[in-house]
C-alpha cells in the first residue's frame, strides 16, 4: 500500500478547532470580492452579500462542499501523462515552478526567460520520470508584448508539451483568451472541457481578499468546468500572523473560499487546494520559502484539507531561498522534500527553482527528479510480514553463505531505490571516470537530453489553431495594435 | 539619566508610554519641542538602527521604535502653537495598478515618516495618472512604487515611463521595490532598486541630502 507514511502534525482535536476556526471566519468575517458579476451569481446562490462582502454559511459551505468530484483527471495533451485524482496507488504528483522570471542555464549565466527557453524546459519536463506535469514560466515583456505575456508563453508551451499545463493569468481580459487557446490546441472548449490539459491558477491576496483578475479565473474556469488549483501566498508576519498555525489558517481559508465559489458558480469545478505558504524574514523583510515552520504550516494545510475535507491539496514540495545550487539550496530542497513527502499532498511544486521561486534552473530541475524518486519511495514505506522480514531464511538459519544468492534476495533485489545519478562507485573508479560530481552528472544528462529533445507531435491543424488564438489574443490585448 | 536621554531609551526599547509620559512632563515644563525630537527621538532612533545594523534588532523593533517617534510627533506638534514642525521633503508611496498588497509599503512609509519626511500614501492599485497627479500635488522630487507579484512588474514599468515622460518643475528620483523586483529589472526600467524599509529611507534620505547640497 501506498503513501502509508504520512506525519499528523495536528491531533484530531486540533484539525477540529483549525475546521471551525476557518468555517467561522468564511461565515462571519467573510471575504472582499471585486468583481461584479461573480457576487451577483454568489448572492443568488444564498451566499449573504453586502456590497463586495461575501460570507459563507456553514450549511452553504457544506452544500457547496459536497458537489466537489471525488474524483477527476487532468488531462495530458498526448494522453500519456493523464493525472487521476485521488492518485490511484496513493502517491503523489509532481509540477515544475510557475512564475520565474528568471533562467539560469547550464554557463551560469541568469537572464529574463525567452520563448526558446521555454521550448527547452517544456522539452525537459516531458522527459523527467518524477515531474508529472508544467507550469508557465514567465517571459520577457523584452521578447514578447507585456500585455501578452501569458498567452505568448502558454501557445508556446502547449506546442511543445506531453504533459498537463498550469496556468497563471496575468490580466482580467487575458483569462477567456486562455482558454481559447487552450481550447484550440484540443479542436475547441467542449473537447477541453472533456479533456481538460490545462486547469488554472486564481489567488487570494492576504486576508481573504480576491482582486477582479482573480476571481474572473474563478467565474470563467467554473462556468466552463475548467479545474482551477486556487492558490494563497501568505507571508507570515507580512500579510498573516507571524505563526505558522495562523499563516496556515488564512491560506486554508482563502483556499476554501474559492473553492466554496466555484462549486457554488460551477458545481462539479474539479478544484485542487494550493496552500504555498512562505514568511517575511524579520531581520532582512526578505520573503522566505524555506523557513522550518513555515514548512510544518504547509504540513498542517495537506492534514486539513486531506483529511479534514477529503479535497486533494497542494503545495511547495521543493524549493530553497539560496540565490545559487550550492549546499544551502540542496539542504534546503531536500527538506522540504522529504517532509512534503510525508504529508498528506496529493500535488508537490516547485521542481526547479532557485532564489525563493524566482529563478527555474533546467540542472536543478534534472536535480529535483532525482531527489522527487526518492521521495517517492519514502511515501511508500515498508510494510511488515514475514515475506519482507525474511523471516523464514533467519529462522531455518539458510545464511551461512550470507544472503546475496537466497531465494528472499532474488525475490527482492531489485526494490532498492537507486537513484540514477548518483556515486554508488568506490574512490578509485569514480577517479578514473573523471571525479563527477552530482551537478556534473547533471550537466551531461542535460546535454544529452537536449540533444534529443522530446516534445508533443501536435498537427498542424491545431498548431494553426493556436497561432490563430494567440494573433487574436494579440489583436485585442496589445495597446497600439502591436503584434 | 537626563530627561532627554529617557527619551531616547524609550525610542529604543519602542515603549510608547514611557517617551509620551517624559515628553509629556517636558514640554508642560518648557523645554523646546524642537530640542526634544533632536537630542531625545532622533538619538533614541539612531540607536535602535545601529542595533539593527549590527544584526541585534529585528524589523518589527525597529517599527516599534518608528511608532514612538510618530507619536512624540503628533504630540510636539500640539505646542508648536503658529511654528510648523519641520519636515525634510514631501515624497510619494503607492503599489501599481492591479496590485493590492499593502504592508510591505506600509513599512517603508513608516520608516520614512520617522525618519522627518512628509510622506503622501496613494494605496494600493493605483493608475499611472495617479502617481502622476501625486508628484504634482505634493511637489515631490522621490516618488517609491511597490509591486508584489510577477504579474504587475510590467505595470510598474508602464509608471515610470509615463512619470519620465510627466514634466514637472524639476527632477524626480524613481525608487521601486517588491517580492519580484530585482536590481537589473530596475535599472532596464530606469529607476532606482531598493530592496528594504531601511534600505529605502536611506536611499530617499540620501538624495534629500544631496539635493540639499546641491542647493547648498
Amino acid at each position: 500500500m501506498q503513501g502509508r507514511i504520512k506525519y499528523n502534525v495536528m491531533t484530531p482535536e486540533e484539525l477540529e478547532l483549525m475546521k471551525n476556526r476557518l468555517e467561522d471566519l468564511l461565515s462571519i468575517r467573510g471575504i472582499e470580492v471585486d468583481h461584479a458579476e461573480l457576487v451577483a451569481e454568489l448572492a443568488a446562490k444564498g451566499a449573504e452579500v453586502n456590497g463586495h462582502n461575501v460570507k459563507f454559511s456553514k450549511d452553504l459551505i457544506k452544500k457547496a462542499l459536497s458537489t466537489i468530484p471525488a474524483e477527476f483527471t487532468l488531462a495530458s495533451p498526448s494522453g500519456e501523462f493523464d493525472l487521476k485524482f485521488p492518485h490511484p496507488t496513493g502517491d503523489f504528483y509532481v509540477r515544475t515552478n510557475t512564475g520565474a522570471m528568471n533562467y539560469l542555464d547550464v554557463n551560469n549565466d541568469s537572464h529574463y526567460i525567452t520563448l526558446d527557453e521555454v521550448a527547452e524546459w517544456t522539452q525537459l519536463i516531458n522527459v523527467m520520470e518524477n515531474v508529472n506535469y508544467c507550469t508557465l514560466p514567465s517571459t520577457s515583456g523584452e521578447e514578447v508584448p507585456v500585455e501578452a505575456i501569458d498567452v505568448s508563453t502558454l501557445a508556446q508551451v502547449l506546442k511543445h508539451s506531453k504533459k498537463h499545463i498550469w496556468i497563471q493569468p496575468y490580466e482580467t481580459e487575458n483569462v477567456q483568451h486562455l482558454i481559447n487557446i487552450a481550447a484550440a490546441a484540443v479542436g475547441g472548449l467542449e473537447n477541453l472541457q472533456k479533456r481538460p490539459i490545462v486547469s488554472f491558477i486564481a489567488c487570494g491576496v492576504p486576508v481573504l481578499t480576491f482582486k477582479n483578475m482573480d476571481a474572473e479565473v474563478i467565474y470563467r474556469c467554473a462556468k466552463a468546468g475548467l479545474p482551477i488549483q486556487p492558490c494563497s501566498l501568505p507571508t507570515g508576519g507580512a500579510n498573516t500572523p507571524v505563526t505558522a498555525q495562523g499563516t496556515a489558517l488564512v491560506a486554508c481559508a482563502e483556499v476554501m473560499a474559492m473553492i466554496i465559489m466555484a462549486q457554488l458558480i460551477g458545481p462539479g469545478t474539479p478544484v485542487i487546494a494550493t496552500t504555498l505558504l512562505f514568511s517575511m524574514d524579520m531581520m532582512t523583510t526578505y520573503t522566505l520559502q524555506s523557513n522550518t515552520e513555515i514548512t510544518m504550516g504547509r504540513l498542517i494545510c495537506m492534514q486539513l484539507f486531506e483529511q479534514g475535507y477529503n479535497i486533494r491539496a497542494h503545495s511547495y514540495g521543493t524549493g530553497t531561498d539560496s540565490l545559487v545550487i550550492d549546499e544551502q539550496n540542496m539542504i534546503e530542497r531536500t527538506s522540504l522534500i522529504h517532509m512534503m513527502a510525508m504529508s498528506d499532498a496529493s500535488v508537490l511544486g516547485g521542481a526547479g527553482q532557485l532564489e525563493t521561486a524566482k529563478t527555474i534552473s533546467p540542472l536543478q530541475l534534472i536535480i529535483d527528479n532525482e531527489i522527487f524518486g526518492i521521495a517517492r519511495r519514502l511515501r511508500r514505506g515498508l510494510e511488515i510480514s514475514d515475506e519482507t522480514l525474511g523471516y523464514n531464511e533467519i529462522m531455518n538459519g539458510d545464511d551461512k553463505a550470507g544472503f546475496i544468492l537466497s531465494e528472499h534476495t532474488m525475490r527482492h533485489f531489485t526494490e532498492p531505490h537507486r537513484p540514477l545519478m548518483f556515486n554508488r562507485d568506490g574512490m578509485a573508479k569514480w577517479e578514473q571516470s573523471g571525479k563527477k560530481t552530482l551537478l556534473d552528472q547533471a550537466l551531461d544528462r542535460y546535454r544529452e537530453l537536449v540533444a534529443k529533445p522530446v516534445k508533443i507531435d501536435l498537427p498542424e491543424d491545431k498548431v494553426k489553431a493556436i497561432d490563430q488564438a494567440l494573433a487574436e489574443a494579440h489583436k485585442a490585448l496589445i495597446k497600439g495594435g502591436q503584434q | 539619566m537626563s530627561l532627554y536621554e529617557e527619551i531616547a531609551q524609550a525610542v529604543a526599547n519602542g515603549d510608547e508610554a514611557t517617551a509620551s509620559v517624559v515628553c509629556q512632563s517636558m514640554l508642560e515644563a518648557g523645554y523646546n519641542p524642537v530640542e526634544i525630537i533632536s537630542r531625545g527621538y532622533v538619538p533614541g532612533m539612531d540607536m535602535v538602527e545601529l542595533d539593527y545594523r549590527q544584526g541585534r534588532k529585528y524589523i518589527p523593533e525597529i517599527l516599534m521604535s518608528a511608532r514612538v517617534i510618530n507619536k512624540g510627533m503628533d504630540k510636539i506638534a500640539q505646542y508648536l502653537g503658529d511654528r510648523e514642525l519641520t519636515r525634510l521633503d514631501k515624497v510619494v508611496i503607492g503599489t501599481v495598478k492591479g496590485d493590492i498588497h499593502d504592508i510591505g509599503k506600509q513599512l517603508v512609509k513608516m520608516m520614512l515618516e520617522s525618519a522627518g519626511f512628509d510622506v503622501l500614501d496613494l494605496g494600493t492599485d493605483v493608475s499611472k495618472e495617479e502617481f502622476i497627479k501625486g508628484i504634482r500635488q505634493a511637489e515631490a522630487s522621490v516618488v517609491l512604487i511597490s509591486a508584489m507579484l510577477t504579474t504587475t512588474m510590467s505595470n510598474m514599468k508602464e509608471v515610470v515611463e509615463a512619470i519620465r515622460q510627466a514634466d514637472f518643475d524639476r527632477p524626480v528620483t524613481i525608487l521601486v521595490g517588491g517580492n519580484p523586483v530585482t536590481n537589473q529589472f530596475a535599472r532596464e526600467i530606469n529607476a532606482v532598486f531598493v530592496d528594504s524599509a531601511v534600505e529605502a529611507k536611506d536611499t530617499v534620505m540620501g538624495i534629500y541630502q544631496n539635493n540639499r547640497g546641491e542647493e547648498g
